[in-house]
C-alpha cells in the first residue's frame, strides 16, 4: 500500500515542505537552547516553559487585546527575553555563588536541577491562570486559509508554513551576523570558550551571560508564537514536547554549536515528518524517532554532528 | 362480652392493617448517598462537567418531586483527572469511608477499565453515563451503563452516511494511546467492511500531539470518500481544522468524543457537515428531553449536550431502580437495575439488556449552523 | 559543598524537620492505606536514585527501570503465573541485565549528557510500552484480552515493601561503613584521585548503576502489585523528575536522605489537598499548589541547602576517626595477616621511562624524555615552572597518556594503562595541590588509600563477618600510625577540609603511602612548609628510602632535593638538559641558565 505513496511526487513535496516547516521550528527553539549551553554549560530545562509562556503572551496581545500580528510576535520574543533573564537572576546566578567564573565542576547538575524546578513552578503558575482547556487564536491573526500551488503537484502551504520558514532564516541569519560580527557577539564567543580568560580579558562576564539569556529567551519566545501560529493549539503542556525534541536536535547538532541546531532542527523535523509519512505505522513511532536519534547520536558520537569532542570523559 | 370481642377484634384488625401498611410505609434512609466520579479538570473536562451539571438539575428535580419519598439525594462529587490511579483512589474513597450506595461515573473508558473492577468486587453498582468502549459491562454484573456502547451506535450512523454519500473508500485517524479512542477504531473498521466499504487508510496520533498534518496528508493521498476521526474533544478541534486547512472537503464521520458543542464552538467552520452518532440530540422530540432541555437553559444559561442529557437520564435510572428497591442496599439496588425496562428518560424508552447495556435509539446527527441537527 | 562540622543548631533543626516528615508520613499511613504504599515505593525510588547520584552519576534513568520493573512482574506473575515472590525479584533481576548492557556505553558519557541519555532511555521504554501491546496490554494496560485484571494483580501490600525497604537500607548503611562506601565517597569528590588510589572507578560507577536499576525494578514491581493497575504514562518524564527532587531536597550525601525527600514530597500534596484544604477551602481547588511548592522547594534546595536535609545533619566521619583508638592494637606492627605487606625485592630497574614526549596540540610539554629508577633510591625532578615536571607525572600514574615513548614499570609497559591498576601495582603519588576528600576526616582519607589492600568483600561487610571486622579495624589501626610517622595522628578526627595547607599535604603523603607503594611520586610536598617543616619531611622521606621504597620528587626547595635525593634530573621546556648527583647538577651551566636566564 505504502508504495504507491513513494511514487506520488506531489505527497513528497508536500511532506518535504511540512517537514523543513516543522525543522525550522525545532531549529529556532533549539538554538537559543544551546546558545545558552554553548555559554553556561548548563541545560536550561525552562526553555520549555518560557516557550510556552511566550504563546500565550503572543495570545494575550493578539487574541484578548486585539493587536495585529506583528505586535504578537514582538510581543512573544520580549517576554521570552524578559523571562530568560529573570531565571538568570533567580535560577542561575545565585548558584554561581563564587564569581562568575567559579563553580566546582561537578556543579553543573545544580543549574539544570534548579530550571527543572522553575519549569515546574511556571507550568503549574500557567495552569492556574490559564487552565487546561486550549487557547485559539482568532482568524483575523492569521487566515488559515492555505495557498495551493497548482504548478507543484497542488501544493498546500499556508500563510504559518510561510511566516515559519522565512522567520527562521531570518532569525537565523541574525543570530550569525551577531555572533560573529559584533563586539557583543563576540564576547559571547569568548565567554563561551572560556570564563576565566574572558574575565582575565576585562570582558564583564555576568552582563554577557544576561545578554545571552535576552537572546536565547526572545529564541525561544519565536518558538513561541511561531509554533502557535503553526497549530492553534495553545495549552500550559505545550512545552512537554518540543522540549524532548530540543534536546534530541541539540545533541543531534553538537551542544552549544548554532548551526548545528539549525541542522539538527531541520533533519529532526524531516526525518519524523517522513516517519509519519512513508513508514508503515510511521505516525506510533514518530516520539520514538527522537528519542531513537537522540539515543544512538549519545553513543555513537555524543559530540553531534558538528561537535568538538567534549562529551565524553577519559 | 361483645363489646370486649368486638374491640379485640377492632383493635386485632387495626393491628392487622398496621402490620399490612408497615413494608409500605418502610421509609428509605432519610440520607441516600450516591458518589458521582467524573473528570472535572485537564483536558476532557469539557464532558465531566456537562454530565455533572445534568446530575446535579437531576437530583434537585429528583429531590423535589419526591420520586424517593422525603429522602435526601446526597451525591459525593469527586474528580477522577482522567487519571487511572486517581480514579481507583477516588473509588475507594467513596465505596469504603463515604459508604455510597452507587457510583455514577466515570467520564472516559481508560478510567473505568482501572476502577470499576474495584466496584465490582465491592459489590456496589456502577452506572457508567459516557463509556462507551467495548467490554466495559463485561467487568461484572454490578456494571451498568446508559450511553451506548461504541457497537450500537457506529454502524447506524455509517448505514446513513453511506446511504447518503455512498462512500467506496474512507480511511480513519485515531488516538492510539487510549482505550476509548482505539476501541472505536475497531468498531468502525468492522461497520465499514459490513457496509463493503474499503478502508484505505488508517493513521493514529498521541494524546498532546498537535500537529496532524501529516497524518492527515498522507489519510489524503489515498483519496478516501469519507474520513472518520475517533477523538477527544482536546484534539478533536485542531483534527478539524487543519484536516479542513489541508484541503479535506470530503464528508467527516466523528466518534463519540465529537458529542460535546465545546468542539463546535472551537472548530467552526471547520466542524459543518460534521457527522456523528448519538444517542440525544437537542431537539428530541421525546417530551422528558423538552422538559430537561428548558429546566437546563433555565438553571444553567446555556443549552445541554448529549453528556448533560446521559447524566441526567443516568441520575434518573438510579433514582428509579433505588424507589424499585426499597432500599439504599447496594446489590438490592444493582438487582433493581437490572429489572428496568421501559423507563421513560430523556433518551426515549430505556431498558438495560441482560448485559447491562442500554437499549435505546441512537440517531446521526449532522453539524448545521454550528449546531447538532438531524442527519438525513 | 562543604563539610559540616556538627553545628549544633542547624543538625537540631535537621532533626526537627526529619521527625516532622516522619510524623507526617506515618499520620497519612494510618489515615490511608493506601498511601502507605505509594510512600514506600517513592522511598525505594529515593534509594535508587541514590546509588547513582551518591556517585555523581546524573542517571534520570529509574523512572524507566521501574517502569520495565513494573510490565515484566506483571507479565511474569499474569501471563505466565508465578507467584508474586519469585516475579518480583525476578524483574529486578531483569532490570538489572538491561542495566549492565547499557551502562556498558552509557556511563561513558559526561555529565548533562548522562542525564539526556538517561531520559530519552525512559521514554523509549515508554514508547516500547505502547507499540507492544500484545505484550503489556497497551498504553493503559487495560486491553481486556491482553491486558493485566486488578484481581490478578494486587498481590502485594505495604508490609512487604516496608520489609524490602527496610532491607535496602540496612545494605545502604553497611556499605557505607566499608571500604566500597569510602571509595564511593571518594569518587563523588573526586573521580581522577579516586583513581589513583587504586580504585576501579569505572567498575564502581556499573555496579552504582546497577544498583540503582534493581532497586527501582524492585520499586516498579511492587508497585505494579500494590497499585493493580499500569499505565505507559505512569514513570514518563515527570516521574523521573519528582524522583530527582527526593534526591535532591532530601541529599545525595547520605542514604537516608531520598527517604526523608520522598517522605515530605508525597505527604505534601496530599496534606495540603486533604489537611490544609479543610480548614482553608480554596486551597482544595488551588489544583496547582502542591506542584508550584515542589518546584520552589526543589529551587530553595538546590541554591540554598545544596546538600540537602541530609547534609545538614552532624557529620558522622568525626565519630568514625574515634573508632580507631578502642581498636588500634599493637601500633608498632605493620604486617598483620589481613593486610598485604612491604613489597618483596627486585632486580634491575623499577621503572624505565624511553623517550617519553606529550605533546597537547603544538604545544611539547615533554620531549624525548629518558629516566632510570631503582629501588631503594631517591630522584629529584627539578625545573622552571611549565617545564613538564606535573606532566611526567601524570603519565607516570596514568592519568595522562603520551603521545609517544614507553613506560616500563616492574618489567611491563604501562602508559596508557588505566591508572587504578597502576596505582594497585605499587605506584602511587600526591598532588601538587592538596586533593583531599573534604567531606571525609583526615583517618578516612588515608583509609581509603589501603581501599586496594582491603580483602573483604561487600557481602562480608553487609554481614558484618568478625573478619571484616577484624580487616577494618587493622586498617584504622594502619591508617592512624601512618598519621602519626608524619606527626598528625591527633588530627585523626578532624574532616579534612578544616586542615591547614601543611597539614593537608602531609595527610596526602600518608594516604598514598597507604595504597603499600613501591615507588612514590611526590609533587612538590614542601611547598607552603617552612624550613622547620621542611628538614622533618626531608628526615621522613629518608626514612621511606631506608624502607625500601623509591621516590620521586618534584621540587622547588632546593634544601630538601639537595638533602635527600641520590639523583636529579633537570627539565626545561619539556627536555631533559641535565642529570646527575645533586653536586653535578647544581654546577651545570645548563641548570643555571634554565633557573636565572642566560646574559650571553
Amino acid at each position: 500500500m505504502d508504495l504507491s505513496l513513494l511514487a506520488d511526487p506531489g505527497f513528497l513535496l508536500q511532506n518535504l515542505v511540512d517537514g523543513l516547516s516543522r525543522g525550522a521550528l525545532y531549529g529556532v527553539y533549539a538554538m537559543g537552547f544551546t546558545l545558552i549551553f554553548g555559554v553556561l554549560d548548563i541545560l536550561n530545562l525552562a526553555h520549555a516553559a518560557t516557550f510556552m509562556w511566550c504563546a500565550f503572551a503572543g495570545w494575550l496581545v493578539m487574541a484578548r487585546s486585539g493587536l495585529s500580528l506583528p505586535f504578537g510576535l514582538a510581543a512573544a520574543m520580549l517576554s521570552g527575553g524578559a523571562i530568560a533573564v529573570a531565571l538568570e537572576f533567580l535560577a542561575f546566578r545565585p548558584l554561581r555563588r563564587e564569581g562568575p567564573a567559579g563553580g566546582a565542576a561537578a556543579d553543573k547538575l545544580s543549574p539544570m536541577i534548579s530550571s527543572i524546578g522553575a519549569s515546574i513552578i511556571m507550568v503549574s503558575v500557567a495552569e492556574a491562570c490559564f487552565g487546561v482547556e486550549t487557547r485559539r487564536f482568532p482568524d483575523t491573526v492569521l487566515d488559515p486559509k492555505p495557498f495551493i500551488i497548482k504548478a507543484a503537484w497542488g501544493l498546500r502551504i499556508s500563510r504559518a508554513q510561510i511566516l515559519i520558514l522565512a522567520a527562521s532564516v531570518i532569525l537565523m541569519a541574525l543570530l550569525g551576523l551577531f555572533i560573529r560580527r559584533t563586539r557583543a557577539g563576540t564576547a559571547i564567543r569568548a565567554v563561551a570558550a572560556s570564563r576565566k580568560a574572558s574575565l582575565l580579558l576585562g570582558i564583564d562576564v555576568n552582563s554577557i551571560i544576561v545578554l545571552t539569556f535576552l537572546v536565547g529567551g526572545a529564541l525561544a519566545g519565536a518558538a513561541g508564537i511561531l509554533v502557535a501560529l503553526l497549530t492553534n493549539n495553545i495549552v500550559p503542556g505545550m512545552g512537554s514536547q518540543i522540549e524532548l525534541r530540543g534536546l534530541a536536535v541539540v545533541i543531534l547538532g553538537g551542544m552549544g554549536n548554532v548551526e548545528g541546531a539549525v541542522l539538527g532542527g531541520f533533519l529532526l523535523g524531516l526525518v519524523e515528518t517522513f516517519t509519519i509519512a512513508y513508514l508503515p505505522g510511521g505516525s506510533d513511532l514518530k516520539d520514538a524517532i527522537a528519542f531513537l536519534i537522540l539515543f544512538l547520536m549519545l553513543l555513537a558520537k555524543p559530540d553531534g554532528l558538528m561537535g568538538r569532542g567534549k562529551a565524553e570523559r577519559a | 362480652m361483645l363489646i370486649k370481642k368486638s374491640i379485640f377484634a377492632a383493635t386485632a384488625l387495626a393491628a392487622a392493617l398496621a402490620a399490612a401498611a408497615a413494608p409500605a410505609a418502610a421509609p428509605l434512609p432519610p440520607v441516600i448517598k450516591i458518589g458521582v466520579v467524573e473528570t472535572l479538570t485537564g483536558d476532557n473536562s469539557a464532558y465531566g462537567i456537562s454530565i455533572r451539571k445534568g446530575i446535579e438539575l437531576a437530583a434537585q428535580e429528583i429531590v423535589a418531586s419526591k420520586l424517593l419519598g422525603s429522602s435526601q439525594l446526597s451525591l459525593v462529587v469527586a474528580d477522577d483527572k482522567a487519571d487511572k490511579q486517581e480514579g481507583i483512589s477516588v473509588y475507594d474513597k467513596l465505596i469504603n469511608e463515604d459508604k455510597v450506595s452507587a457510583i455514577i461515573g466515570p467520564t472516559l473508558s481508560s478510567t473505568a477499565f482501572a476502577a470499576d473492577p474495584i466496584a465490582q468486587s465491592a459489590g456496589v453498582p456502577v452506572l457508567g453515563t459516557s463509556t462507551t468502549a467495548v467490554g466495559i459491562t463485561a467487568m461484572g454484573d454490578y456494571i451498568f451503563r446508559d450511553s451506548l456502547p461504541q457497537a450500537a451506535v457506529i454502524p447506524g450512523t455509517l448505514a446513513a452516511v453511506a446511504a447518503k454519500y455512498k462512500p467506496q473508500k474512507a480511511a480513519i485517524l485515531f488516538e492510539s494511546d487510549q482505550e476509548y479512542s482505539k476501541s472505536e477504531a475497531e468498531v468502525f473498521k468492522t461497520a465499514l467492511a459490513a457496509q463493503s466499504i474499503q478502508l484505505v487508510g488508517t493513521e493514529s496520533y498521541n494524546k498532546g500531539d498537535s500537529d496532524f498534518r501529516t497524518q492527515l496528508q498522507k489519510l489524503s493521498a489515498r483519496k478516501p470518500d469519507i474520513y472518520i476521526f475517533c477523538s477527544l474533544v482536546g484534539e478533536a478541534i485542531p483534527v478539524l481544522q487543519q484536516a479542513r486547512e489541508i484541503g479535506i472537503t470530503q464528508p467527516i464521520v466523528g466518534g463519540n468524543g465529537f458529542n460535546s458543542p465545546n468542539i463546535l464552538a472551537n472548530a467552526k467552520e471547520a466542524a459543518e457537515g460534521l457527522v456523528v452518532g448519538s444517542s440525544w440530540f437537542i431537539d428530541s422530540p421525546v417530551s422528558a428531553s423538552k422538559a430537561f432541555v428548558a429546566a437546563f437553559k433555565a438553571k444553567y444559561g446555556s443549552a445541554p449536550d448529549q453528556f448533560a442529557s446521559q447524566g441526567y437520564a443516568g441520575l434518573y435510572i438510579l433514582a428509579t431502580a433505588i424507589k424499585n428497591s426499597l432500599s439504599a442496599d447496594r446489590a438490592a439496588i444493582r438487582d433493581a437495575l437490572a429489572k428496568i425496562k421501559g423507563l421513560d428518560t430523556t433518551l426515549g424508552t430505556f431498558s438495560f439488556d441482560a448485559n447491562r447495556d442500554p437499549v435505546c435509539q441512537s440517531v446521526p446527527l449532522v453539524v448545521k449552523d454550528g449546531k447538532y441537527a438531524l442527519f438525513q | 559543598m562543604r563539610a559540616n562540622r556538627a553545628r549544633p543548631r542547624v543538625a537540631a533543626a535537621a532533626w526537627i524537620a526529619a521527625a516532622l516528615v516522619i510524623s507526617a508520613d506515618l499520620y497519612l499511613c494510618i489515615r490511608d492505606p493506601r498511601d502507605s504504599g505509594r510512600l514506600l515505593i517513592n522511598a525505594m525510588l529515593g534509594l535508587s536514585a541514590f546509588a547513582t547520584l551518591h556517585a555523581r552519576l546524573l542517571s534520570l534513568a529509574s523512572a524507566g527501570f521501574a517502569a520495565i520493573g513494573a510490565y515484566a512482574s506483571a507479565i511474569l506473575a499474569v501471563k505466565l503465573g508465578l507467584p508474586v515472590y519469585l516475579s518480583i525479584p525476578a524483574a529486578a533481576l531483569i532490570c538489572g541485565a538491561v542495566a549492565l548492557v547499557i551502562g556498558l556505553v552509557v556511563l561513558r558519557l559526561k555529565d548533562v549528557y548522562l542525564a539526556i541519555c538517561t531520559l530519552g532511555f525512559g521514554e523509549i521504554v515508554r514508547v516500547a510500552i505502547i507499540l507492544l501491546p500484545g505484550l503489556t496490554g497497551g498504553p493503559t494496560g487495560a486491553n481486556l484480552s491482553t491486558g493485566f485484571p486488578y484481581e490478578a494483580m494486587r498481590r502485594a501490600g505495604p508490609a512487604s515493601i516496608a520489609i524490602v525497604l527496610a532491607l535496602l537500607c540496612y545494605l545502604f548503611w553497611a556499605t557505607s561503613k566499608s571500604k566500597a562506601g569510602r571509595a564511593l565517597r571518594a569518587i563523588r569528590e573526586n573521580p581522577e584521585v579516586a583513581q589513583t588510589m587504586g580504585i576501579d572507578v569505572v567498575a564502581a560507577k556499573n555496579m552504582a548503576f546497577l544498583a540503582s536499576a534493581l532497586i527501582a525494578g524492585l520499586a516498579g514491581a511492587f508497585y505494579a502489585h500494590t497499585v493493580g493497575s499500569l499505565d505507559a504514562g505512569d514513570f514518563k518524564f515527570g516521574r523521573a523528575v519528582d524522583i530527582l527532587g527526593y534526591a535532591v531536597l532530601g541529599g545525595s550525601g547520605a542514604w537516608f536522605g531520598p527517604l526523608l525527600g520522598a517522605g515530605l514530597l508525597t505527604a505534601l500534596p496530599i496534606l495540603i489537598r486533604d489537611g490544609l484544604g479543610s480548614s482553608f477551602g480554596f486551597l482544595k481547588d488551588f489544583a496547582q499548589l502542591p506542584n508550584i511548592l515542589s518546584g520552589l522547594a526543589l529551587m530553595i534546595a538546590i541554591i540554598f541547602a545544596p546538600g540537602g536535609l541530609a547534609a545538614l545533619f552532624s557529620r558522622p566521619a568525626s565519630r568514625e576517626g574515634e573508632r580507631p583508638a578502642a581498636g588500634a592494637g599493637n601500633a608498632q606492627s605493620r604486617s598483620s595477616g589481613t593486610l598485604d605487606t612491604a613489597p618483596n625485592a627486585v632486580h634491575g630497574p623499577l621503572l624505565r621511562i624511553s623517550r617519553l614526549s606529550r605533546s597537547f596540540g603544538g604545544l611539547k610539554a615533554l620531549s624525548e624524555v629518558d629516566l632510570e629508577i631503582e629501588q631503594g633510591k631517591i630522584y629529584g625532578l627539578i625545573g622552571p615552572n611549565g617545564a613538564g615536571k606535573t606532566t611526567l607525572i601524570n603519565l607516570l600514574s596514568g592519568l595522562d597518556a603520551p603521545s609517544s615513548g614507553k613506560i616500563e614499570w616492574l618489567g611491563r609497559e604501562i602508559q596508557g594503562r588505566s591508572a587504578w591498576r597502576i596505582a594497585r601495582s605499587g605506584l602511587a603519588r600526591s598532588y601538587q595541590h592538596a586533593q583531599l576528600f573534604g567531606e571525609m576526616s583526615v583517618l578516612e582519607n588515608v583509609a581509603v588509600g589501603l581501599h586496594a589492600r582491603l580483602r573483604s568483600s561487600l557481602v562480608g561487610a553487609w554481614l558484618r563477618l568478625p573478619s571484616f571486622r577484624r580487616e577494618e579495624a587493622e586498617a584504622m589501626a594502619e591508617a592512624l600510625e601512618l598519621l602519626g610517622a608524619l606527626g598528625l595522628a591527633e588530627l585523626a578526627g578532624e574532616s579534612a577540609e578544616a586542615l591547614s595547607y601543611g597539614d593537608r599535604r602531609r595527610v596526602e603523603i600518608a594516604r598514598a603511602l597507604a595504597t603499600g607503594p613501591r615507588l612514590l611520586l611526590l609533587d612538590e610536598p614542601a611547598a607552603g612548609m617552612n624550613e622547620v617543616e621542611t628538614a622533618a619531611l626531608g628526615r621522613f622521606i629518608l626514612g621511606l628510602k631506608e624502607r625500601g621504597l623509591a621516590i620521586l620528587i618534584v621540587e622547588h626547595h632546593m634544601d630538601l632535593i639537595m638533602g635527600v635525593c641520590d639523583e636529579i634530573l633537570v627539565l626545561d621546556f619539556g627536555r631533559a638538559i641535565a642529570r646527575g648527583s645533586p653536586a653535578e647538577v647544581s654546577r651545570e651551566r645548563a641548570v643555571l641558565d634554565a633557573y636565572l636566564g642566560s646574559d650571553s
